[in-house]
C-alpha cells in the first residue's frame, strides 16, 4: 500500500504497478491529473446536462425570437426585431408585465419576512425544534396542485372555511367571493404563493443562523445586549449570503410561476392576476405564435437577470 | 395512439414526424385550421349516404370545409339542464319553465336564506364561467344559441356580437348582479365545482354538458334527486330546430394525412360513424352516441340516464368551427366575463371583444 497525501487528507490506495516503475510512473501522473483538476471532473457530467437542458434551449429560443413562427398558418420567416417592436407596442404585455412586478414583490415581501421571522424562532431556544422544522416544511412538501386545489376551497365562496370563521367572527355578514375581486384575488395569490415558498427561504435562513459562534452571542449578552440587538447587529449582518440566496431564488421562482397562478386564479377575475408566464404559455402553447413567445421568453430572462444581479450588487458586495 | 393535445399535434406534423393514422379530437378546436394546413384527408367516399343520414343533420357542417367531410363523429355532447328535483317540487313546480321570465322566477323562489343568518344558503341558478379552457365559450354559447343568435356568419365575420348575443350575454350577468340567483362565483367555476354545488343542493338549477357530468349526477346517492331538461329557449313561442339550436360539441376521428396505411384509416372512421361503434358508444361508455338510428335500440335506452332529453337536444344541437380557436376562447372569456364581473357593461364588453379579437386577427 502507498500513501498518497491528498489537500489535507491521506488516502491509500492499491499499487496496480506489478512492480514495473513504468506503469507506476503513469499511474501517478494519472492520480495526479486526477487530483489536481478535480473540481473540473467532477462538475464535467452536471456541466452536460445544464448544457443539454438549459443553455442549448436558451439559445435556440433566443435566436426564435428573431422569426415569425406560426405553427397553424405554417409560416416561419425572419422578421429581425419585429417580435421585439411587438412586444413593446403589446399593451397586454405591459399590463401582465405589472401583474408580475406586484405578484413577485408582494410574494418576495411577505414570504421573505416570515421565512426570517421562522428561522429566528427555530434558532432560539425553542422546545420541540425538530417538530417545528417538520411543521415548516410541509407547504413544500405539497404538490402545488394540492396545495391550489386546498386554498381553493378554503375560500370557496359558498363552502369556504374563511368565510365560515370570519362569519362566526361577526367580521363578515355574507359569504365573500375572494376570487372575484381584483384587489383580494391578487392579495391571496401573492400569500398562497409565499405560503409555497417560506420553507426553502425559512431553512436557507436557519442553516445560516447556525453556523454563527455562540461567542458572539456570549459576549454581546455579557455587555446586557438583548433579543433585538442580537438580531439587527449579529444574526442579521452575519446570514448576508444567505439571505441573498434566498432572495435571488424565492424572487426568480416567484417571477417565473406559471402553476400556482394557472391552479389558483387562472388569471382572474377576467385578466386581473394574468401574469407573464401565464401569457407566455397561453402564445406559446394555445395560440401557436412560438416566435412572439420566444420574445417574451427572452424579456422575462432578461428581467430576471437583472434581478440577480441587482441583489448581488446591493447585498452580495456588501457581505 | 396516444393521448396530444392541439400543440403537439401541429408540432408533429411540422416536423412530419407524425405518423398517427387517426386522430380522435373535437373539430371545434381544429378543424379549420387543420384543413388549410393540408394535414387531413377527405373521407367522402368512406361514408355512404344512408350514414350521413343517421347523423344529427345540424352537427353535419361543423365536420365539413368546402363540401369535403374531414371529421366522423362517434359522440356528441348537447348541452342540458340538470335540476334538483326535491327543491323545484318545495317551490311549488312540477316542471320547469319555458323561457327565461319564467326561469328567473324560479330561480328567485329558489334562492334563499334557509337559516336567516343573512347568508344564502341556496342558490336558484348556477353555471360555470372559469376563464381557463373552453368553459365560457361553451357556456356562453348555450345562452347564445337559446337566444337564437350563432357565432359566426358564414363569411366568418362575427354574428355573436348581434342583439342575440348581447341579449345572452346581459342575461348571464342579471342572474348574478340583476336577479341575484347565481353565485358570483360562477366566474371561477368549472363543471366540476357546478356538479358539487348542485350535489349539495347548494345551487338548486345548473347547466352543464352530459358527458362526466351527467354520469356522475345520473348515479348514485344523487341520481333520484336529479331532473335534467334540456336548456330554456329565451321565449317560450321558440321552436328547436326552427328559431334555434341547442350548443353541442362532440369528438370524431380524422385521417391523418402523413399515414402510412390511409385506406385502412379511412375504413376505421367511417367504422366509428356507424350503428355498431355508437352504440357501444351509448350503452357500454354510457357516452351521447352521434348516430341517431342507435336511440332505438332498447338496451341502449335502458342504460343511458336520460336518452329521450339528450337525443332531443342532440338533434337539434350544433357548433360551429371557427379559425384561432384557443384565441377567440381567450378572448371571449375575458369579455364575458369582464360583463358579469361589472367591469364593462355587456354592450362595451361586446365592443371590446369584437375589437381585440380584429386585433389579433382571429377573423
Amino acid at each position: 500500500m502507498k500513501v498518497y497525501p491528498l489537500r489535507n487528507r491521506v488516502i491509500r490506495i492499491k499499487n496496480y504497478s506489478d512492480g514495473s516503475t513504468g506503469m507506476k510512473k503513469t499511474f501517478t501522473r494519472i492520480f495526479n491529473f486526477v487530483d489536481s483538476k478535480f473540481c473540473y471532473i467532477s462538475t464535467l457530467p452536471a456541466l452536460i446536462v445544464i448544457v443539454l437542458v438549459v443553455g442549448f434551449p436558451t439559445v435556440l429560443n433566443f435566436y426564435m425570437s428573431f422569426f415569425v413562427k406560426n405553427l397553424m398558418r405554417q409560416a416561419t420567416y425572419f422578421n429581425g426585431v419585429g417580435n421585439y417592436v411587438s412586444l413593446v407596442q403589446d399593451p397586454v404585455f405591459w399590463s401582465y408585465l405589472a401583474h408580475t412586478g406586484i405578484y413577485t414583490g408582494g410574494s418576495v415581501a411577505i414570504g421573505f419576512t416570515l421565512a426570517l421571522c421562522l428561522a429566528l424562532a427555530l434558532n432560539s431556544e425553542i422546545r420541540f425544534r425538530p417538530f417545528f422544522i417538520v411543521a415548516i416544511l410541509l407547504p413544500w412538501m405539497t404538490p402545488a396542485v394540492s396545495g391550489c386545489i386546498m386554498w381553493r376551497w378554503i375560500i370557496h365562496d359558498i363552502y369556504g372555511l374563511l368565510n365560515f370563521f370570519l362569519i362566526k367572527l361577526g367580521i363578515l355578514h355574507q359569504n365573500f367571493f375572494w376570487l372575484g375581486n381584483s384587489f383580494t384575488a391578487t392579495l391571496l395569490l401573492i400569500l398562497v404563493d409565499a405560503w409555497y415558498r417560506i420553507p426553502l427561504s425559512a431553512l436557507i435562513l436557519f442553516a445560516g443562523m447556525q453556523r454563527i459562534p455562540l461567542e458572539l452571542y456570549d459576549a454581546a449578552k455579557v455587555d446586557g445586549a438583548g433579543r433585538w440587538y442580537f438580531t439587527k447587529n449579529i444574526t442579521i449582518p452575519l446570514i448576508k449570503p444567505e439571505i441573498l440566496i434566498a432572495l435571488v431564488i424565492q424572487s426568480m421562482f416567484t417571477f417565473r410561476e406559471f402553476g400556482i397562478p394557472f391552479l389558483f386564479t387562472g388569471g382572474g377575475p377576467g385578466d386581473s392576476t394574468e401574469t407573464l408566464a401565464l401569457y407566455i404559455y397561453k402564445v406559446g402553447n394555445l395560440f401557436l405564435r412560438e416566435g412572439y413567445a420566444a420574445s417574451l421568453s427572452v424579456v422575462m430572462f432578461i428581467i430576471i437577470t437583472i434581478f440577480v444581479v441587482g441583489y448581488f450588487k446591493a447585498i452580495g458586495e456588501k457581505s | 395512439m396516444g393521448q396530444r393535445n392541439e400543440k403537439f399535434i401541429p408540432v408533429e406534423y411540422r416536423n412530419y414526424t407524425s405518423t398517427y393514422d387517426v386522430l380522435d379530437f373535437p373539430p371545434i378546436w381544429c378543424m379549420p385550421d387543420w384543413v388549410d394546413a393540408g394535414w387531413l384527408v377527405p373521407l367522402n367516399d368512406v361514408v355512404p349516404p344512408r350514414m350521413m343520414n343517421q347523423w344529427f343533420p345540424y352537427m353535419v357542417p361543423s365536420t365539413m370545409k368546402d363540401g369535403k367531410i374531414y371529421f366522423i363523429r362517434h359522440q356528441v355532447e348537447p348541452r342540458v339542464i340538470y335540476y334538483r328535483k326535491d327543491l323545484i317540487g318545495n317551490a311549488g313546480y312540477k316542471e320547469m319553465p319555458k323561457d327565461w321570465t319564467g326561469l328567473v322566477n324560479l330561480a328567485k323562489k329558489l334562492t334563499m336564506d334557509k337559516n336567516g343568518d343573512g347568508n344564502i344558503d341556496q342558490w336558484g341558478y348556477g353555471y360555470s364561467a372559469s376563464p381557463t379552457g373552453e368553459t365560457v365559450h361553451e357556456t356562453f354559447g348555450s345562452f347564445l344559441y337559446v337566444a337564437g343568435g350563432k357565432f359566426w356568419n358564414e363569411d366568418g365575420s362575427p354574428a355573436f356580437n348581434g342583439p342575440e348575443g348581447l341579449a345572452a350575454l346581459k342575461f348571464m350577468s342579471d342572474l348574478v348582479n340583476k336577479y341575484k340567483v347565481t353565485p358570483p362565483g360562477v366566474i371561477s367555476y368549472r363543471e366540476g365545482n357546478l356538479t358539487d354545488l348542485l350535489d349539495s343542493g347548494a345551487v338548486a338549477i345548473g347547466e352543464g354538458d352530459c358527458s362526466l357530468m351527467l354520469r356522475i349526477l345520473s348515479s348514485k346517492p344523487y341520481g333520484s334527486k336529479i331532473g335534467v331538461t334540456a336548456p330554456i329557449p329565451r321565449y317560450a313561442n321558440m321552436k328547436p330546430g326552427k328559431d334555434f339550436r341547442y350548443f353541442s360539441k362532440g369528438i370524431g376521428y380524422c385521417v391523418n394525412r402523413y399515414s402510412k396505411h390511409v385506406e385502412a384509416a379511412k375504413r376505421l372512421a367511417a367504422w366509428v360513424g356507424g350503428y355498431e361503434a355508437n352504440w357501444f358508444e351509448g350503452a357500454v361508455e354510457l357516452n351521447t352516441p352521434a348516430n341517431k338510428a342507435v336511440y332505438e335500440s332498447p338496451y341502449l335506452k335502458s342504460r343511458l340516464p336520460f336518452a329521450d332529453i339528450l337525443l332531443k337536444t342532440a338533434e337539434n344541437g350544433r357548433v360551429e368551427t371557427h379559425k384561432n380557436m384557443s384565441l377567440f376562447e381567450d378572448i371571449l372569456a375575458k369579455g364575458v366575463i369582464s360583463a358579469i364581473h361589472q367591469d364593462r357593461t355587456p354592450e362595451k364588453a361586446m365592443d371590446w371583444m369584437v375589437t381585440e379579437m380584429k386585433r389579433q386577427k382571429v377573423f
